[in-house]
């Protein structure tokens, strides 16, 4: 064999949630969660990660499903793929703009198995990290990204650890008020999607807020923002396949020509995906005019501490603001 | 590409499915012809006993450890480890190595079949996960020695320079092509941006798509 075996390791089909996360519980950090797969067999493959136990949850159904809510919702299962939630009608009808993102996301044969929940909990493409080195978010004691090459790095809200969130899905699914249900030992438990992301500031070594042996089960999207105005764009190197440098999803309400209410929410910028605030606060209760989006867009960042290499990512904020502001539609 | 595509010494001698021999196939054929008419002779009788279409493991997949794949139509019994992905039951197990492993790393594209007519990675993919599903490899495409239109109209449009990535590139186009038999240009292309070619021959793949989606 000339490819990358895995080692051998047991892998479990659990058969409902309650099965997943008790055998979570019984092989504590001898075990790891898959849904598609996709993103954690490469850990497999280059040995950084060594489970003896995957804990599928491909076999829950019910996990697949996505469905339209009494009230005009969505509730999307976590093990819904992305291809599946792409097409789904209830999706296009009203949040199309979640269905834009996930057709951005890297290629048809990645749609058809990566799932939606593990979109939302990938982990760092830090080249470095994911190279294997020994940095502050792999228990090490420097940040190869902050001395090295950072050009697809953070230029914000970061501390040691200067990764960006690669997620497309997570900021379309921002901009539309989305919550996220959780199930643990303890029960089930939900929050807004905006606080499930964690900052190197407050756990340098994760992503999100799951426990070991919790489980993402749903994404609901609440009606509040359907077939409102929506624009999603992202930037990347090549046109399949590149994770975002940088990309934005706008959700704007108007009312008698006036913005009344929108949101503006960019990955690629820092380590969690950012509501872009200061931008929105300028345009919010004005009218989307030439001079209006003009001065919105001027300065999206203002708090940003760009490296060298990645400085370029102040004006490409600053543009893709300016885009989504005079694009909507 | 880092890896060559060599003959796997260690195959036990499965067939392929395409029409005629291949090289391959006759080196294989001599070592494992004997093997193949062992097996089949010990589990004929049982397999009446074996899986259904729902994954459900029978006596043969029981007594045996081998699960039970349904490849290019046809059932094909093979002992898979847990950590083991398509791609290499497919290759060195089953005989298949017309799906190539390119990047193994979901990156190129090569390793490209469908599983119940979606295009998928199968260097990505666990053969246990395809249990109960339906995979086609390229192998799978030619029927009775007659080779399938998007196979021909690769060979004539040139579709495959070095044609590395030909095997990937056909599955993705068959999918595209069983959904939408009259896409445009920049559907094909669309439908392609999964597969990598390292000889930049994209050009003439793209014309073979729509070429074979003329003549389907
Ligand atoms: C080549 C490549 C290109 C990509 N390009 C992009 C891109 O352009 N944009 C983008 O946004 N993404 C991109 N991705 C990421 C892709 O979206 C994810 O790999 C995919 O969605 C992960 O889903 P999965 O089901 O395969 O997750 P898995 O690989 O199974 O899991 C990923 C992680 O999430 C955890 N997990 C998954 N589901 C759950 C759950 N329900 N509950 C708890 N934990 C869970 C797993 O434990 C694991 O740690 C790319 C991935 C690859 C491999
Ligand atoms: S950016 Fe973060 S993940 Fe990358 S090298 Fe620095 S500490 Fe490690
Ligand atoms: S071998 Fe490259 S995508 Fe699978
Ligand atoms: S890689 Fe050589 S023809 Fe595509």
């Amino acid at each position: 064999m000339q490819q990358d075996m895995i080692p051998p390791l047991e892998h479990i089909d659990a058969t409902s949630v309650e099965h997943a996360v008790r055998l979570l519980g019984e092989h504590g950090s001898d075990a790891a969660t898959i849904a598609g797969n996709t993103d954690e067999i490469n850990w497999l493959k280059n040995r950084d990660r060594t489970p003896e136990v995957l804990v599928d949850l491909k076999p829950i159904e019910e996990l697949k499903e996505i469905e339209e809510t009494s009230d005009g919702g969505l509730r999307i299962g976590a093990l819904a793929t992305l291809s599946d939630v792409q097409n789904h009608d209830a999706v296009n009808d009203g949040y199309s703009i979640i269905a834009d993102a996930m057709g951005e996301i890297a290629t048809p044969q990645i749609r058809n198995q990566g799932t939606i929940g593990g979109n939302l909990t990938q982990d760092s493409r830090c080249w470095y990290y994911r190279g294997g080195f020994d940095c502050y978010r792999a228990g090490g004691n420097t940040c190869y990204a902050i001395t090295g090459e950072s050009s697809d790095h953070a230029v914000t809200d970061y501390s040691r650890c200067i990764t960006a969130h690669p997620s497309d899905g997570a900021v379309a699914l921002i901009a539309l008020d989305a919550e996220v249900v959780v199930r643990g030992p303890r029960g089930e438990r939900r929050e807004p999607l905006s606080e499930f992301f964690v900052g190197p500031e407050d756990n340098i070594t994760v992503m999100h807020d799951l426990a070991h042996d919790e489980i993402l089960t749903h994404i609901e999207v609440p009606s509040d923002w359907r077939g409102t105005n929506f624009y999603f764009e992202k930037v990347r190197g090549r046109d399949a396949w590149d994770f975002a440098i940088g990309n934005i999803a706008a959700a704007v309400k108007t009312s008698g020509g006036t913005v009344s209410d929108l949101r503006l929410v960019a990955n690629g910028f820092a380590p969690t995906p950012k509501r872009l605030r200061t931008a929105e606060r300028s345009i919010r209760g004005s009218r989307l005019s030439e001079g209006n989006i003009a001065s919105a867009s001027e300065n999206v960042l203002p708090n940003a501490r760009p490296q060298s290499d990645n400085e370029y990512k102040l004006n490409l904020a600053d543009g893709l603001v300016k885009r989504a502001l005079s694009n909507v539609a | 590409m880092s890896t060559t595509d060599v003959p796997d010494e260690s195959e036990p001698g499965g067939s392929d499915d395409s029409g005629g021999p291949s090289r391959r196939d006759i080196i294989k054929g001599t070592i494992g012809g004997t093997l193949v008419a062992a097996n089949a002779y010990l589990f004929n009788n049982i397999r009446q006993t074996s899986a259904q279409g729902d994954g459900t493991p029978g006596v043969r997949e029981r007594f045996s450890n081998q699960l039970k794949l349904t490849v290019n139509g046809r059932e094909r019994f093979v002992r898979v480890e847990d950590q083991e992905r398509l791609a290499e039951t497919l290759r060195s197990k089953l005989g298949l190595t017309g799906t190539k492993f390119g990047c193994d790393r979901a990156m190129c594209g090569a390793c490209t079949v469908q599983i119940e007519g979606d295009p998928i990675y199968s260097c990505t993919y666990f053969t246990k996960d395809a249990v109960g599903k339906e995979v086609t490899t390229v192998e799978g495409l030619s029927e009775g020695g007659q080779l399938h239109p998007i196979q021909e109209s690769f060979i004539e449009e040139l579709g495959g320079q070095c044609a590395f990535c030909t095997p990937g590139m056909i599955m993705s186009a068959k999918s595209l092509l069983e959904e939408n038999g009259d896409p445009t240009r920049e559907e094909v292309k669309d439908a392609l941006e999964g597969n990598l070619c390292r000889c930049g021959n994209y050009e003439n793949e793209i014309e073979s798509v729509l070429t074979a989606a003329e003549r389907m």
